[in-house]
């Protein structure tokens, strides 16, 4: 596995200024991927974004990685609720109409 | 600029102490933060209002003035004045913001500008001795389109940040749907790929039709001769007339298909929903006495 595309664990916690051990619950709770290489954690670049969202919520609003965990679920659930409440909006027009 | 109470903002009075103040900043937050309330923009303003109200009242200073000179309080010290531009917002104190990092509100998180890309952007890697390669930022756009200009594939010119963009927007996108284009975002960062171009479709109907995917409805008036007569009237679709037969003893309500001449399917060339028709049958008005005459003989003539 190349570096490509994956950064340090190391230089994330230095910028975010957050402890390895916050990196490494949301690790264990299954909300980022950490992989090793050449022994050092890394994480893809993709993953910034949401982990971005995670120490916004940990840091703002003190949750931990349990808590993110949950929020999270329920923030994909209020979004597939979203987009169904779209399409059965759209289908309501139909009926609205006649 | 009008006086906004930030007393009211947090919902505390005058008499709140730093405590109280940090209390109710802190509900606040949790039912503002735009990282909870995805895609909701009056909440993202709360959430600004709220941290602007908080950095002014959780500093004695700051809300000594407030307290003394309500909205002209920021003028009351050029040298602080100048040291709350520093702040994200609404003007704030960065030391007195609590939050480490600003917030890059609204959107989908996941195509959000990074805070990490952007540090490095404003030349953190430089900075080291062997530079990291880093992905550019992510450009976010809007498009705002109507129905008609999406049922066929349309080439446009987008200008994102300066920068000018000849993109295919495929016929069939759904109002609200993102397409992520690679590569059209920011350059990388020491040699690093570029960031990617996402666009959200706003699509409004300027037309008579309902959309529901690839399908399209509409109400359609007919003549009541037409209806128990039968006969044959001429639609109107998205790509010009048609003409249509109609049965005779049609009902009032009755749906009929027009196969194909739907909405086409994204990314499908070729491949279109159907038309579904739903029939008004309008009753003749202002009838004449001979009309009159002929319609009870109808009558009597069904119940007798």
């Amino acid at each position: 596995m190349t570096k490509e595309n994956y950064i340090p664990v190391a230089t994330l916690c230095t910028f975010y200024k957050v402890e390895m051990s916050l990196i490494q619950d949301l690790d264990d709770n299954g909300l980022i991927k950490i992989i090793q290489i050449e022994n050092a954690p890394f994480i893809h670049e993709d993953l910034i974004s949401p982990l971005e969202k995670m120490l916004r919520l940990n840091q703002d609003l003190h949750i931990n990685a349990s808590g993110i965990d949950t929020i999270f679920n329920l923030l994909n659930r209020f979004e597939d609720m979203q987009k169904e409440m779209k399409t059965l909006r759209s289908r309501l027009r139909i009926y609205e109409n006649q | 600029m009008d006086f906004i109470d930030y007393y009211k903002t947090l919902g505390i009075d005058k008499s709140a102490t730093e405590g109280d103040i940090k209390k109710a900043y802190r509900k606040m937050a949790r039912k503002f933060h735009p990282d909870v309330n995805p895609n909701d923009k009056a909440a993202e303003i709360k959430f600004k209002e709220v941290n602007e109200a908080n950095e002014v009242l959780s500093n004695p200073e700051n809300r000594k003035k407030y307290d003394k000179y309500g909205k002209d309080w920021k003028h009351a010290d050029q040298y602080e004045q100048a040291g709350r531009q520093q702040g994200y917002g609404g003007g704030g104190n960065q030391q007195q913001n609590p939050f480490g990092q600003s917030y890059q509100g609204g959107g989908n998180q996941e195509s959000d500008f990074s805070d990490f890309f952007g540090s490095m952007f404003g030349g953190a890697g430089g900075r080291r001795g062997n530079p990291s390669k880093f992905r550019g930022q992510d450009f976010n756009a809007e498009l705002k389109l109507n129905l008609t200009e999406v049922y066929k594939t349309d080439k446009r010119t987008l200008t994102v940040n300066g920068k000018n963009i000849r993109l295919t927007i495929p016929a069939g996108v759904s109002d609200g749907q993102e397409i992520k284009i690679k590569g059209y975002g920011a350059d990388g960062v020491n040699g690093g790929p570029k960031g990617d171009l996402n666009i959200k479709f706003n699509i409004t109907n300027d037309t008579l039709f309902v959309r529901d995917g690839k399908n399209l409805y509409k109400t359609l008036d007919i003549n009541l001769y037409t209806a128990l007569l039968g006969g044959t009237i001429t639609v109107d679709t998205m790509n010009g007339q048609v003409k249509l037969k109609v049965a005779a003893e049609t009902q009032n309500g009755v749906k009929v298909k027009l196969k194909g001449k739907g909405f086409p399917v994204y990314k499908k060339e070729d491949e279109f929903g159907d038309l579904y028709l739903t029939y008004q049958i309008i009753l003749p008005k202002d009838l004449t006495d001979q009309e009159k005459d002929l319609f009870v003989q109808l009558s009597k003539l069904k119940t007798s």
